[in-house]
């Protein structure tokens, strides 16, 4: 496994805990949050992982994805993924310059996540790839996720074209986008949980003595630690070099295992937190409420479950150890 | 918070690929020549001393042991390989496995020179089996409240108390088993004043009773020892430090691929049995198994590689554990749903070995509520 740099991941930390208050993320609901995103800007960490001929700052996938991660985690309010992870991807695949600013991807047209805030759009269709300035292209409704995570009816009219990825796979590298947010959100509803179970007292004593609480908060652990090894596996073997249809693989792999982890987490995590755990002054639903939208953004598991059992099912049962062997890559020491 | 467990570096090193390869010709071949039909569950009830041996004399067994003993000195993970590839191919693999696994590494970390010289050399060999000897009708997850005693006589112990699961008792050699050589009254703790014993099965005063399962297997049997007589040379480790011994090895015995691969031959006869153009309600439910099978893997090698690094992974190892032993009985529930019974004789055959096997899963090697519990108190609960 490719180790991410400390310092790089200290700083991304310290960034997203300064300015991620939840009165921060409440307040940047229906767009983004300015001052966060001109710190990730200037720090260069909105395009980690986007090669720096194309206009990125540089780092590997596995960098992108620990910042992705801890972008979940801590619930920033900012395109962040779209911008470096799916839009940067793009750009770098079909040689385009990323532009400044927030970025989001236009897959074929119509919903576009982030669309509403986005300076430029990196538009993906079967033709080819092209890098727009958000006025260019025509707007439709528009919307906001459980989240308030922002989007819009995008129609793509003509623009210039180059060779790039098929739409199919920049949704793919969506999904991979919301399942490593999705990772950290998982893992940050479950700190939640355990801080709640720890300071809220009932019969005289924290809930966390209740061993049918310590049996929640343990499925809850092994679900999200299990949704992100679905999504180092995608990380390890994408970095590795798999190709388009492996990708996919590791990808559905990755979308469905969080995707499921999410409806058992955020259920048995608001069942911890009460009823302060489902209103709006408590901090937990601006992670579960992102998660339930991410878990349908870009495929909900089921569809990509579904995708990955077609292509498993298509190479016969005795294909599938092989396969299950080679995620991750054996490393040469 | 999931970030107190820790998953580090999950990708085996590259070495391990020669042994792959070699162990995955010989099950090919095996299977092709009939020697076995896979099927699931196997390390537990397919007892097939021949196929043990001929394991052993191809050098599959004792991978990890000093090459004086009839080891072959080669690291933890290409052990972890050779077992995940026996497990994923439903090899019969009962008759050695729990020998393989933990009597011979207990016995070469805390057996005396004449122990190892007598008995590790037919273990890596194939011919000698352990089972072990733990719970009683009284102790279950309880463990360390067992009854079961052992009483100095001159030249060495007497044994007597009730041992129960031990699986394959009837068909092994040797078990490992833990009594208390001092009183609670007097060990001063529970924890205290037990040690283990290597004991042969065949000893006067040993009573060996079947308890059939309500599949019809036999392979659980309760053993009854009255005043069996025991040489001082077979006591193992340290007089007194048996619980320390029993519970050092437990993150070896919780995390290895067997805690989520018993069904797996099932899976792999789930995708055929299916066909290449399955529904969409079919590919899902396999795909979705297929993603989680795919995750928990790669925490059993993380798990594995934190082992060989001398870590010692007890947590992480319960995680998994608890997981994978859910999924693996999760895959006849899918496999039932989606293939109706009568169209596939072997299919019909996975299926029903892996769900009148499947209550065995989340109860053997730890209850999945004592793993969770051990899991909470890392998260943090106070």
């Amino acid at each position: 496994m490719t180790a991410v740099d400390a310092l790089l991941l200290e700083t991304v930390e310290s960034i997203f805990g300064d300015l991620c208050t939840p009165e921060a993320v409440g307040a940047a609901e229906g767009g983004l949050d300015a001052r966060l995103w001109s710190a990730l800007t200037e720090s260069g960490l909105s395009t980690v992982g986007v090669a720096e001929s194309v206009g990125g700052s540089g780092g590997t996938l596995h960098d992108a994805a620990a910042i992705a991660k801890a972008a979940g985690r801590f619930a920033a309010p900012v395109p962040l993924t779209e911008t470096s992870v799916v839009g940067g991807w793009v750009c770098e695949q079909a040689g385009l310059q990323l532009p400044d600013g927030p970025v989001a991807v236009v897959l074929g047209g119509g919903r576009t996540y982030w669309a509403p805030v986005a300076a430029s759009f990196v538009v993906v269709t079967d033709r080819g790839v092209g890098v727009v300035p958000a006025g260019a292209l025509t707007v439709g409704a528009t919307g906001a996720n459980y989240a308030g995570e922002p989007w819009a009816e995008v129609t793509v009219g003509a623009a210039d074209l180059v060779a790039g990825p098929s739409v199919a796979e920049a949704a793919a590298r969506g999904a991979l986008a919301r399942a490593l947010l999705m990772a950290g959100a998982l893992q940050q509803a479950v700190e939640l949980s355990v801080l709640y179970a720890n300071e809220r007292e009932q019969f005289g004593k924290p809930i966390g003595k209740f061993q049918i609480l310590q049996h929640y908060l343990a499925e809850m652990a092994g679900e999200a630690v299990v949704a992100e090894a679905a999504c180092d596996n995608a990380v390890d073997v994408i970095a590795a070099g798999a190709d388009s249809a492996e990708v996919s693989q590791v990808i559905a792999a990755a979308k469905a295992t969080t995707g499921r982890a999410v409806g058992i987490i955020n259920r048995l995590a608001h069942q911890l937190h009460g009823a302060i755990g489902y209103t709006d002054e408590h901090r937990l639903q601006y992670t579960t409420r992102r998660l339930w939208a991410w878990r349908d953004e870009h495929g909900s598991e089921a569809q990509w479950a579904a995708e990955l059992g077609r292509s498993l099912a298509a190479a016969g049962g005795p294909a599938l150890w092989p396969t299950l062997v080679s995620w991750p890559r054996p490393l040469a020491v | 918070m999931a970030s107190r467990l820790s998953f580090p570096d999950a990708a085996l090193p590259s070495s391990t690929e020669e042994i792959r390869l070699r162990i995955r010709a010989f099950l090919e071949a095996e299977i092709a020549a009939g020697t076995y039909v896979p099927s699931c569950d196997t390390w537990l009830s397919g007892h097939d001393a021949d196929f043990s041996r001929k394991l052993g004399a191809n050098g599959f067994l004792g991978l990890t042991w000093p090459k004086q003993y009839g080891g072959h000195e080669r690291s933890a993970l290409d052990r972890f390989v050779v077992v995940e590839e026996l497990l994923a191919h439903g090899a019969p693999i009962a008759a050695h496995w729990i020998t393989d696994r933990q009597s011979g590494p207990g016995i070469l970390k805390h057996g005396n020179d004449a122990l190892k010289e007598e008995l590790i050399p037919q273990m890596a060999a194939g011919e000698i089996y352990f089972s072990i000897g733990m719970s009683e009708p009284d102790s279950g997850s309880d463990l360390a409240s067992i009854r079961s005693t052992a009483t100095k006589v001159d030249g060495g112990w007497l044994l007597n108390g009730t041992k129960v699961w031990t699986s394959q008792a009837h068909n092994n050699h040797y078990f490992i088993v833990l009594v208390r050589t001092q009183p609670i009254a007097e060990s001063g703790g529970k924890h205290n004043g037990m040690s283990q014993f290597v004991m042969d099965l065949r000893s006067s005063g040993v009573e060996v009773r079947p308890i059939r399962l309500l599949s019809g297997h036999h392979h659980f049997n309760e053993v009854v020892m009255t005043d069996v007589f025991v040489p001082d040379h077979m006591m193992l480790g340290v007089e007194g430090n048996g619980w320390n011994q029993v519970v050092g090895e437990l993150a070896f015995e919780r995390s290895g691929p067997e805690r989520y691969l018993s069904t797996y031959p099932l899976l792999a006869a789930l995708i055929d049995a299916v066909g290449p153009e399955p529904s969409a309600e079919a590919a899902a439910e396999i795909g979705l198994l297929v993603a989680r099978l795919a995750g928990l893997r790669r925490l059993c090698v993380s798990v594995a590689i934190s082992l060989d690094a001398g870590r010692l992974p007890v947590t992480e190892a319960a995680l998994v554990k608890d997981l994978g032993t859910r999924l693996e009985g999760e895959i006849p529930e899918v496999a039932r749903r989606l293939v109706a019974p009568g169209r596939i004789e072997r299919f019909d055959q996975l299926v029903a070995d892996s769900v009148l096997s499947a209550p065995g899963f989340t109860l053997r090697g730890g209850t999945n509520e004592i793993l969770r519990g051990i899991v909470a108190r890392e998260l943090g609960v106070r």
